[in-house]
């Protein structure tokens, strides 16, 4: 049985220089998903809620309970972008399981501009004609592997490393932006980084690896399942795979939001009692922000 | 001992080598992963009020262990693919 998978997302068409690949239209579909929630749940308040108003609450609710019980009183500053992460995350793993996604093809743009894998009617990988070819040049066999006739119009948002990686990079600049807002520049490095002074090197690692493994978790947990669903995509024994895939969608949901408060609890951590002016000014700061 | 792997097709070398990462890769986080498992189990069965909070801390457990069987099989994955 042939896998047509690519570790790379396929391009669909360029806006200019920037080439647009099927998950990224996935992730602006669950965007529009969002946006269109959030507009009906927002638009006539009501002091008892109803409706979309109710549930969008259930769900807050709970995460703001789940985010006091770390963060304490920074809650409601870094709630804004916890929960995004965690609904974004959500949402666009669940929109990868409808029917349609990852089999809905259209022809591949790329494979008209290169006439050699033009042959390639089939949706699976030829591997026949690279592995005549010169072994020396192993890598331009590869290249020529993958330039497959359909590919998949929409893809699982989260299956794109570009994008796990983009919410990692975002996840590690408001970990360490909450630092440095917290301790001062100064104090953040004598504080938290430069603490015992020869830990510097390996805390510097250790900071630089956790949004690397932030967004390789979650890459390697959808994309593994996308693979695992187009191996598995049978009728009846694929129920309990689609089973496994929404319990892990919502688990990497929740570890990668999670994680990112964690570490910015622990980033932007004062002890408490530190000081009893340095209390006073911390808190107006914190209620003039509001 | 060692197996001579001169001369050798490059593609079938990767293929065995991504099992082999995958498989090995494997090993350490299941065992992690149940005896993280087994040492919340411990304490719901100490302290039943606290299983909310025992059961968070357990998923996340989880999920760390298990990112380092993900990221053997990213390699495993690149190794396929790329």
């Amino acid at each position: 049985m042939e896998v047509h998978a690519s570790l790379r997302a396929e391009d669909l068409f360029y806006l200019g220089p920037v080439p647009i690949t099927n998950s990224m239209l996935m992730a602006w579909l669950a965007l529009a998903l969002l946006a269109i929630v959030g507009f009906l749940a927002g638009r006539n308040p009501q002091l008892v809620p109803t409706g979309v108003q109710n549930v969008v609450e259930v769900i807050l609710e709970g995460l703001m309970g789940l985010v006091q019980n770390t963060a304490g009183p920074r809650a409601r500053r870094v709630f804004p972008l916890i929960a995004t992460l965690f609904l974004f995350i959500v949402t666009a793993n669940y929109m990868a399981l409808l029917p349609g996604v990852g089999t809905i093809l259209i022809s591949n743009p790329k494979a008209e501009a290169a006439p050699s894998s033009a042959g390639l009617h089939t949706a699976g990988v030829a591997e026949a004609a690279p592995l005549e070819a010169e072994t020396a040049t192993t890598k331009k066999a590869v290249t020529a592997r993958h330039e497959l006739a359909m590919i998949p119009l929409l893809r699982a948002a989260n299956a794109d490393v570009n994008m796990t990686l983009g919410m990692g990079l975002i996840a590690f600049l408001f970990i360490h932006g909450s630092g440095i807002a917290v301790h001062g520049l100064r104090g953040y490095w004598v504080n938290d980084l430069a603490n015992p002074p020869l830990m510097t090197p390996i805390k510097l690692i250790i900071e630089c690896f956790v949004p690397v493994s932030l967004s390789m978790r979650l890459f390697g947990n959808v994309f593994g399942g996308e693979m695992l669903m187009t191996v598995m995509s049978f009728p009846i024994i694929a129920i309990p795979f689609l089973f496994m895939e929404l319990l892990f969608g919502l688990i990497q949901a929740v570890i990668f939001s999670l994680l990112t408060l964690i570490f910015t609890s622990l980033a932007s951590y004062v002890p408490p009692g530190h000081g009893d002016d340095h209390g006073d000014a911390h808190g107006q700061a914190v209620h003039l922000a509001h | 001992m060692f197996v001579n792997l001169q001369g050798a097709d490059p593609e079938a070398v990767r293929r065995i080598a991504a099992a082999m990462a995958i498989a090995f890769g494997g090993l350490g986080p299941a065992l992690g992963i149940g005896l993280g498992v087994k040492a919340a189990l411990e304490a719901i069965g100490r302290n039943p009020e606290a299983e909310n909070a025992i059961r968070t801390t357990m998923i996340i457990g989880i999920g760390l262990a298990e990112a380092v069987a993900i990221y053997c099989f990213v390699v495993a994955l690149i190794l396929v693919f790329v």
